[in-house]
């Protein structure tokens, strides 16, 4: 455990990215040689991320043959996606068992490793992240937080060695000052207050998650009773981001009454980690600074085991949030992910055993 | 997969008589998976490569990112011993005689016409060479430097993040200063799929996996996830049934799956339990997990035999 003391910086855990490595690369490799030829793009591409299921595992950030366009649809290389423009995020998909949320995620796919080395990619972090900070101030973000969470892949085919250079970047926006833990990471049961309340609010959880498929929203609940030996379940209520107002102003109305309600940012964590909550709540948290100007925030990350959202496996966090001056301009981080031995750099798919055709005869032996 | 164009999926249900399945009893038992389990989902596929015997949206499913922790030859030493021990014996009936207890001692034996034999050195080796064998599997999971890169050229590191948590540069310790690094565990994942196999008639388990990167493993590598008595016999890489053309994926022959099943369901059913078709895939993970041992797939739901298995997933999500 770390030596937290009072006030600490928090730190969130990135998104690890993974491909699927035969399906995603065979793909882009058709792609690039029939469609998109000589177009760098940018395009869209549907990167999907899941809360973390495993005790020793994060949620991956993954992408596989059908997160490309479709061939056709966009006109090929002739029509690449406009520079500036947004990708496109599906309807989030209402499903129930384990969540997978939508990530916008744009995909370059540059014709040599020296452009890969030398494409700019503060500039590529800084559009992305002021697409984000644009979706947080019209109120887009609040609607549709998966809008928070953006991805760039950058990649280098390189289609006679079926090897394939790609890096991963997920932004984020800096607020003015750190975001800080006001009290150590609890578990939700010692956060809420006994294990009925902790049942009530992973079950509602899971029912928000599995009809709206967006993976940030607002829980609300009585906080009286609090022996835990009540028998009476705390009134436990789900709202999505854009009710942030009123539910407010219900906790509010209700404060000083005995059994006041307790309002909770919740969102579907990536992160494993016993402390540290994962990537998206980084840029969520700038949402509720600026859009919502509140100082402190209780946050309940939640995860997942065997496929549901599991109490014992989640976090609960205090934070401090900075006060976010009017017309601030956040510049973005481009977060991006180190490569294999942990340092900046592009990473490696060597995919020739599962698809060189050589390789394959020799291993059919 | 010519034989599956050609020949008619099958239609009547005979799972009872022979453990095949219909696909609609596929599809049945998929649901029942998918509810009871959701870690499992449906997936459509690629839609050229659909089949038209199963529904659109049900041609296959897939549980994603299941950790494997430990190499299968680790968790089955001892029946690696064993094995070498069989196989002594076995050369028994050739006409060696072997003193079971110390196979390699480089003693000289009586064969069955009554000559010295000294054995050969490979002979008494073998069990050196397995150990270099399963050595050189270990090794190969860390040792990725035979790919060239472009290395870590002078990009500079642009971004002081503080609000970032980074594991430390691999290969330097890896422990991560601000202490958090001891709760990063490194492991293999999984991606796992179950499609419908026509001519066979039964489900078909495929298996593929990346490293502690997230890079895709090769085929040796995805063996050593395989049980010792399954790896080159019963696994084999064939085209994966929903990619593009030429890739390959390890795959579980289904040729014997039809027998297990059967009986499988008929000790369910022997021990009281009418055994029901909407379990067939549940049943049908537990004897996969036979094959990849170190796999934490959830295969814990009551198929009849609940229990097994079920601590080591149990006592890692309880912390």
């Amino acid at each position: 455990m770390d030596p937290f003391g009072g006030l600490d910086t928090l730190r969130f855990w990135p998104f690890e990215s993974k491909v699927e490595a035969a399906t995603f690369w065979s793909a882009l490799g058709e792609l690039k040689l029939h469609s998109l030829k000589l177009g760098e793009g940018p395009l869209p591409l549907r990167a999907s991320w899941s809360p973390s299921n495993h005790a020793s595992q994060p949620g991956l950030l993954s992408v596989g043959a059908d997160s490309l366009p479709q061939p056709g649809g966009g006109g090929g290389a002739a029509a690449p996606a406009p520079a500036g423009g947004a990708p496109d995020l599906a309807p989030p998909r209402a499903a129930g068992g384990s969540p997978s949320f939508d990530a916008p995620a744009q995909l370059w796919v540059l014709n040599t490793v020296e452009r890969l080395l030398k494409f700019d990619r503060k500039a590529a972090a800084q559009q992305a992240g002021d697409r984000v900070w644009a979706a947080i101030g019209s109120g887009a973000a609040e609607a549709d937080p998966r809008l928070l969470a953006p991805a760039l892949l950058l990649a280098y085919c390189d289609l006679k060695h079926y090897k394939y250079r790609y890096w991963w970047a997920f932004p984020a926006l800096q607020p003015p000052q750190p975001i800080a833990l006001a009290a150590p990471p609890a578990s939700l049961a010692a956060a809420l207050g006994g294990d009925a309340a902790v049942a009530a609010v992973a079950a509602a959880c899971a029912a928000h998650v599995a009809a709206t498929g967006l993976p940030a929203w607002l829980v609300s609940m009585d906080s009286g009773g609090g022996d835990g030996s009540s028998a009476a379940l705390p009134g436990v209520a789900t709202a999505p981001l854009t009710d942030w107002a009123r539910v407010r102003q219900e906790a509010e109305a209700a404060a000083g009454v005995p059994g006041e309600r307790q309002v909770w940012l919740a969102v579907a964590d990536s992160s494993h980690l016993a402390e540290n909550p994962g990537w998206l709540l980084r840029n969520l948290l700038l949402l509720a600074a600026a859009r919502w100007g509140v100082r402190t925030l209780g946050v309940l990350c939640l995860r997942g085991r065997r496929g549901r959202f599991d109490a014992s496996a989640s976090l609960a966090l205090h934070v401090t949030l900075p006060q976010v001056p009017p017309g601030y301009a956040p510049p973005a981080l481009g977060g991006w992910e180190p490569n294999e031995r942990g340092r900046p750099g592009p990473r490696t798919a060597d995919v020739a055993p599962a698809l060189d055709p050589r390789q394959l005869a020799e291993a059919a032996v | 997969s010519t034989a599956e164009r050609v020949l008619p999926a099958q239609s009547k249900s005979a799972f009872k008589e022979k453990g095949i399945l219909t696909p609609e009893e596929f599809v049945a038992a998929g649901d029942f998976l998918v509810h009871t389990c959701p870690t499992w989902s449906w997936e459509a596929g690629d839609t050229k490569k659909a089949r038209p015997f199963l529904p659109a949206g049900k041609q296959f499913l897939i549980t994603r990112n299941v950790p494997c922790l430990r190499r299968a030859s680790a968790v089955l030493q001892y029946g690696e011993r064993e094995e070498t021990e069989v196989e002594a014996e076995a050369g028994e009936g050739e006409g060696w005689l072997t003193t079971s207890t110390a196979p390699q001692q480089p003693v000289t034996t009586t064969n069955a016409d009554g000559f010295e034999e000294i054995p050969s050195i490979e002979e008494a080796g073998a069990g050196g060479a397995a150990e270099a064998v399963s050595d050189g599997g270990g090794g190969a999971e860390g040792d990725d430097s035979d790919v060239p890169d472009i290395g870590d050229l002078e990009l500079e590191d642009e971004e002081e993040d503080e609000a970032a948590l980074r594991p430390a540069a691999r290969g330097g310790g890896g422990a991560e200063p601000g202490g958090a690094g001891d709760h990063i565990l490194r492991t293999r994942t999984y991606d796992l799929l179950i499609t419908y196999d026509k001519y066979y008639a039964v489900p078909r388990f495929w298996l593929i996996g990346y490293d502690e990167n997230r890079q895709p493993l090769t085929n040796e590598q995805v063996l050593e996830d395989v049980s010792e008595e399954h790896a080159r016999k019963t696994v084999t890489m064939e085209a994966h049934p929903h990619a593009g053309a030429g890739v390959q994926a390890a795959s579980i022959h289904p040729c014997q799956h039809a027998n297990v099943m059967h009986k499988l369901s008929d000790r369910l059913a022997g021990e009281g339990g009418e055994f029901q078709v909407e379990r067939y895939l549940v049943l049908f993970l537990k004897f996969i997990a036979s094959v990849v041992p170190t796999i934490e797939y959830d295969y814990t739901l009551p198929a009849g035999t609940a229990h097994d298995a079920d601590e080591e997933g149990g006592g890692s999500a309880a912390r």
